[in-house]
């Protein structure tokens, strides 16, 4: 018997190993998560990134307003610079006209030399012919004088050509340097369309990828609820643990009592692992038959219930792992108020622990099947339950802990406005001085939103019977945990 | 396109002659809201007549713009008590009600309640008289929505659900008074039904608190409460959504041919793995966790209804909506706001594109 009991608790303790290292790593994502909550970042992260896509929006809307202008500054400048081009062109073809002005001018002062030289024999001519060519030589004269003009003001345009072909060279320079600025410009608009086109495309992939960024939430909601349950599977390993510790004690307790404990010893464990079987796999059991068969052996009544509450603890820890309903938990409490019933009649008036807690409905609620649940299963942990009922009053609450000294007191509340009566317990608690109390929220409120204790003052919650038991176990035995590990 | 037409292309896939969606339609669930309409308390606000509580719904709908695709009939569900003789009691002015007493107090009781009808009720002839205030106006672009708790469901309200548990899972009392209740509440609850469909709903929600898998083993489903629902939905004489109030996504595959036009579902549940059980046939209302969205920021329930849209989009066959029953009346108006406006921003169809998703 012993070394089966060893072999099993040997086991326990090795689960309860890695529900150590489990523990651990749940704590530094609680951490985190916890830090992640304080700072209200996944709220901010809302914020945030419903911001970034309205930023992206805007960079968006004006990436593409800067594009329009680049395309549109763009064309401008193509069109200068072929403006330019033709100007230059223009200019081209006046250079070519100058040097045509130039060939008429020499031409013309040209034929005004030989017009002069003309002149000059045609007077020459009218000296000769005395007194009648006296008119030839005025009408002479004045040809001269006007092939001397003629020269004059060739030259004159001559000069005005050469000064106008200085300034189109100028000028042309001046356009050759423009269209090279032009250019220089066009290019600086070519690269800036591709860049606005670039930061287009990644500012219209951004809302996709925050998209992305979204779906970390999910995770994280689903971490904490993960983190949460990992943390009551540590609490029921530890409950595990000292339920090792209790059943060597029974067996102690048992040697002493029998000369023969070997075969007592066995049949508690042979119990334990045949009810917390039938209690994980729903499947009847002649429950009255097999608490009457260890009470013939001489176990102690008050050993059956402790091994009823083992069989509970161990049930709940396999079941923590599966889908269970509340009808799973159903039938486990029939089946252990069945057993209870059984022993009652054979159990001392005095509880077998200290530990007491008081659990009722709130006021306005009239959902009793969790309350029930619990107290049965608190009951068969041991636990002293002092029910208060339904649609309690904060006052009755109060009045129950100042009378019975309960540590711990369980709120359950399917509606919200009955599960905000928890804030109120809390204030008269401490009014009446009862700081020490803690106070358990449960409900399916709470299972919505495991948050929502937070909001009423509760100072744990609790999302099934085995997390209660675990609850109140660790408060009496080991004082309250820490804010931060309860959640 | 109406919004009739928007829920009707949508679930049923694009196959109504509405032909294809243009956006994801929306049936937020805001009971008790009307109240802000008149500043007065929930409470009072249910006591009003018909058509007063008909007006604040339409102006409810009006407030954000008429983006909401359905009109709630009903104030609660609660009420169908009032037709077994049972009163309501407000222990607080700003929340629905709770019944006041249990009509059955010991299992034989069960052998001598009579069937009820809901013409025996003033109140739930009152809901009668907002469905078809409802109807006959605002009715005629947006879908007015009726609804009942299920048969399975109505004997927790009647007797307390653990009496009722101890009932279902207590073989000598099963076998004495299950078929004898359901035999009774059936009764009721169909007829109760068509007198909405009756006075002009277009889709009765079915309420089954009790039957989801939160709260039954998976053979316990099956054996009990799968052919009550079926029973019932095909006796009711219009459309009707099942809603489980709970996790449904294990039962899911039940109801791909249960009878249902379409299933209210949980937060926890998958929006993309219970479209995909329902194969096409049903479509999915849901899922943004109403209890959180009392703490939650407009930006982070946009959110979240974001991420619903984009599990619940391909294919169609998808109603954003808050999860069941209604919206708490501590949520922001400007929070439902935020539920109800992100189909807009992320519900549009673009037909071709996803067609090919589906």
């Amino acid at each position: 018997m012993s070394l089966s009991l060893d072999k099993i608790a040997s086991e326990l303790y090795h689960q309860i190993n890695y529900l150590g290292d489990i523990q651990a790593s749940s704590n530094a994502v609680a951490s985190s998560l916890s830090l992640i909550e304080d700072e209200g970042l996944d709220a901010n992260f809302a914020q945030v990134t419903g911001e970034l896509i309205h930023v992206a929006q805007e960079v968006c809307t004006g990436c593409r307003a800067s594009l329009e202008a680049c395309r549109a500054t763009k064309a401008v400048l193509d069109a200068s610079i072929e403006s330019f081009a033709d100007l230059r062109a223009t200019f081209e073809s006046l250079s070519t006209a100058k040097e045509g002005i130039e060939e008429v001018s020499d031409t013309i002062v040209g034929f005004a030399g030989q017009t002069t030289l003309l002149a000059l024999n045609a007077r020459i001519e009218a000296a000769r012919a005395g007194e009648a060519g006296l008119g030839f030589a005025v009408v002479s004269d004045e040809i001269g004088n006007l092939a001397q003009r003629i020269k004059n003001e060739s030259d004159t345009i001559r000069t005005a050509v050469s000064d106008i072909s200085e300034h189109i060279i100028r000028a042309s320079e001046l356009i050759k340097d423009e269209t090279s600025r032009v250019n220089e410009q066009s290019s600086a608009v070519t690269s800036m369309v591709t860049t606005n086109e670039n930061l287009l495309k990644q500012g219209q992939r951004l809302p996709d990828m925050v998209d992305q960024l979204d779906l970390f939430l999910e995770p994280l909601e689903r971490a904490r609820e993960a983190v949460s349950h990992n943390q009551m599977i540590q609490v029921s390993a530890g409950n595990v643990e000292r339920n090792i510790q209790s059943a060597y004690k029974a067996l102690s307790r048992n040697r002493s009592k029998n000369s023969s404990d070997t075969p007592s010893s066995e049949s508690i464990v042979a119990f334990v692992d045949t009810f917390s079987k039938m209690l994980t796999e729903g499947r009847e059991a002649p429950i009255d038959k097999l608490l009457q068969s260890l009470m013939d052996k001489g176990i102690l009544p008050l050993d059956c219930l402790s091994a009823i509450g083992k069989a509970v603890e161990t049930a709940n820890m396999r079941q923590k792992h599966l889908h269970v309903s509340v009808g799973d938990y159903y039938l486990n409490y029939l089946a252990v108020e069945q057993a209870i019933g059984f022993l009652e009649p054979h159990l001392p008036s005095t509880p077998p622990t200290n530990m007491k807690v008081v659990i009722g409905n709130a006021r306005g609620d009239y959902h009793s099947l969790g309350r029930e649940m619990v107290g049965m299963f608190l009951r068969a942990s041991g636990i002293e339950v002092i029910d208060v009922g339904l649609g309690v009053e904060v006052e009755k609450f109060v009045q129950a802990v100042t009378q019975s000294g309960a540590k711990v007191v369980g709120v359950s509340s399917l509606l919200v406005e009955s599960a905000k009566e928890i804030s109120k317990i809390r204030t008269m608690l401490d009014q009446r001085g009862h700081h020490q109390t803690k106070i358990v929220a449960g409900g399916a409120c709470f299972v919505v939103d495991r948050d929502f204790y937070k909001e009423v003052r509760a100072d744990y919650v609790a999302t099934s019977a085995s997390d209660m038991i675990g609850l109140v176990q660790q408060i009496y035995k080991h004082g309250p945990l820490d804010a931060e590990s309860s959640q | 396109m109406n919004s009739i037409q928007r829920v009707l292309a949508s679930l049923t896939f694009g196959k109504s002659e509405h032909g294809l969606p243009d956006r994801i339609p929306t049936f937020p669930v805001p009971l008790m809201q009307g109240a802000l309409v008149y500043k007065c308390t929930v409470a009072e606000y249910f006591a009003m007549p018909a058509t007063k509580i008909a007006e604040a719904q339409v102006q409810i709908n009006q407030m954000y713009d008429g983006i909401p695709d359905g009109v709630a009939g009903i104030p609660n569900v609660i009420q169908d008590v009032t037709a077994f003789g049972l009163g309501l009691k407000y222990h607080y002015q700003n929340s629905t009600p709770a019944v006041d007493g249990m009509c059955i107090h010991n299992f034989d009781d069960i052998q001598s309640l009579p069937t009820p009808s809901y013409e025996k009720s003033p109140t739930l002839r009152k809901t009668c008289d907002i469905i078809s205030t409802l109807a006959s106006g605002i009715g005629k672009e947006k879908v007015v929505i009726g609804a009942a708790i299920a048969p399975f469901s109505l004997p927790s309200m009647i007797m307390g659900t653990s009496k009722w548990m101890r009932l279902l899972f207590t073989p000598k009392l099963r076998d004495r008074h299950f078929h004898r209740i359901m035999g009774i509440c059936k009764t009721f609850v169909i007829e109760w039904a068509n007198a909405q469909l009756q006075a002009g709903a277009h889709v009765v929600i079915l309420a089954d608190g009790m039957a989801s898998a939160t709260m039954l083993p998976r053979n316990m489903f099956q054996r009990y409460a799968l052919p009550v629902i079926k029973d019932t939905i095909a006796a009711i004489n219009g459309m009707v959504a099942y809603e489980a109030v709970g996790c449904i996504e294990p039962f899911i595959d039940c109801f791909s041919d249960a009878g249902a036009i379409a299933m209210l579902i949980g937060e926890e549940d998958d929006i993309g793995k219970c479209k995909q059980a329902l194969q096409g046939k049903v479509g999915v209302i849901g899922n943004v966790n109403n209890m959180k969205m009392r703490r939650w920021s407009p930006a982070r329930i946009e959110l979240q209804a974001k991420s619903a849209i984009r599990q619940g989009k391909p294919g169609y066959g998808f109603i954003l909506a808050n999860q069941g029953p209604e919206i708490p009346f501590d949520v922001s108006l400007e929070g439902i706001g935020a539920l109800i406006r992100s189909v807009e921003k992320y519900g549009r169809y673009e037909p071709a594109a996803e067609l090919a998703l589906a």
